[in-house]
């Protein structure tokens, strides 16, 4: 996916999904209100290789700290919507 | 931009006098006894070589990342390894923490001091029975107590632990395991429960002081969590890039002065009715030790400057930390072959350069550690 004016925050979130899944987080765990420090039990390297995976799909540079004080999946979509639009 | 601009030369004589003139004299001595006066902290507070990146308001410079590599590449010129890493652990392991995540308090009764080369701090995550995988590793606990945690456990390879006030310290404030759940908590050394267990002997960086710390109940104050609780992981990864990154300029730069000192010695020194640096063989591997250093450095430099910049490069940082120290250690051992004899002799600093030069592969997470991150970074 390359960001564009035209990506819409839905796509960010099914591209976070996707990425999620990709690194071992369980679809059924992914709805609004999770957290991704806690719920998702995410483990150090699937961090760095979301954040990796992230950036390269969106062509953005992130910030790791400011999404796990976000730590809800859909504040982290809105920070990404922001990221790709360049905000 | 350019890592440098023309107002760094003048810090850098500034830097470099001061070396000259405080550290230099103390060799002996420090290397001897293992131990730092704090009079060396203090000293170079004054001079404001403590906080050069912190800010004003905290007794900082608030300059920018490029003075902190001049820092870095100067300090090897007391040519004690271990001063040099004791220094940078004021200056960069626990201070951009605390600036970064720090309360209003936590800077003003820590950090400011740290700055000002009064209080002298420590940075401590490593535990006896595990290490650079920090997720899996941190064992210590904090358990919560009302306005309280209290905290038991272990830390050990912690760099002036055995002389410190305070000691930023990765525990688990969860009991989940992985990364979430820890905490970076202040504790004071003269809280109740503290102790150095041991003042750990190792093969090199004797004149910094290394320590095995032991918390046993320590009940330290809510108020002292840096930054958001549970979330200490992702602040001490983050932070052990930016020490990883210094960590680089600093080796590199004792790297270059190794083969300076090895260039002068090969100078004066004759064979077959020449001087050495006249035969082809020592030419070839002057001149490719020099090319090594060359291009590490500018890959240094180019790292540090998007830093400098705001951009945490991770995936090269972690490649600065096993390829550039590969080339660091490289270059000293055969700066120690070419010296011959005088290699081998203690009275020579080269040969503490290279037991100095060793951990390098190891602390800050070990090389093989480093390369599992960037293949992570490569998405294998």
């Amino acid at each position: 996916m390359n960001a564009s004016p035209q990506i819409e925050p839905d796509d960010i979130r099914r591209l976070l999904d996707r990425l999620l899944v990709e690194v071992g987080v369980s679809q059924e765990s992914l709805h609004d209100g999770a957290r991704i420090t806690e719920d998702l039990a995410l483990e150090s390297v699937a961090f760095v290789e979301l954040q990796v995976a992230l950036e390269e799909e969106l062509g953005i540079e992130l910030d790791p700290i400011k999404v796990v004080e976000l730590d809800e999946l859909s504040a982290i979509a809105e920070y990404l919507h922001g990221l790709a639009l360049g905000r | 931009m350019s890592l440098f601009r023309d107002e760094h030369r003048p810090f850098r004589d500034e830097v470099r006098q001061a070396i000259r003139e405080r550290l230099t004299p103390l060799t002996e001595d420090l290397e001897r006894s293992g131990v730092i006066p704090r009079s060396v902290f203090r000293d170079l507070g004054q001079r404001g070589l403590l906080g050069l990146t912190q800010p004003i308001e905290y007794g900082g410079r608030g300059l920018d990342f490029g003075y902190t590599v001049v820092l870095a590449e100067e300090l090897p010129r007391c040519r004690m390894g271990g001063v040099a890493l004791s220094i940078l652990a004021q200056t960069n392991f626990f201070s951009p923490l605390l600036s970064r995540y720090g309360t209003v308090a936590q800077k003003s009764e820590f950090l400011a001091p740290a700055i000002r080369g009064e209080k002298i701090g420590a940075l401590a995550s490593t535990e006896p029975t595990g290490g650079s995988d920090i997720s899996g590793a941190v064992q210590c606990r904090a358990e919560d107590d009302g306005d309280f945690w209290v905290v038991s456990g272990e830390k050990t390879y912690i760099t002036n632990g055995p002389i410190a006030d305070f000691v930023v310290t990765l525990v688990r404030t969860r009991s989940d395991g992985g990364p979430n759940g820890m905490s970076l908590l202040l504790i004071p050394t003269d809280t109740p429960g503290f102790s150095v267990k041991q003042t750990l002997r190792k093969l090199g960086l004797h004149s910094s002081p290394t320590g095995w710390l032991a918390f046993d109940r320590c009940r330290v104050p809510k108020s002292y969590t840096v930054g958001k609780a549970h979330l200490g992981y992702y602040y001490h990864t983050q932070n052990l890039l930016e020490e990883r990154l210094i960590g680089g300029v600093c080796s590199l730069a004792l790297a270059a002065l190794v083969l300076d000192d090895t260039i002068t010695y090969l100078k004066g020194r004759q064979a077959y009715g020449k001087p050495l640096t006249a035969l082809q063989t020592i030419r070839h591997r002057i001149a490719e030790m020099s090319a090594e250093i060359e291009m590490a450095r500018a890959f240094v430099y180019s790292v540090c400057e998007r830093f400098r910049d705001g951009h945490v490069d991770a995936k090269r940082i972690c490649m600065i930390k096993f390829q550039v120290v590969d080339v660091v250690q490289r270059v000293i051992e055969r700066c120690i072959q070419l010296f011959g004899g005088n290699g081998f002799l203690e009275e020579n600093w080269v040969t503490r350069a290279y037991r100095d030069a060793r951990v390098l592969s190891l602390g800050g997470g070990t090389s093989e550690v480093m390369k599992d991150l960037v293949a992570s970074h490569l998405r294998l």
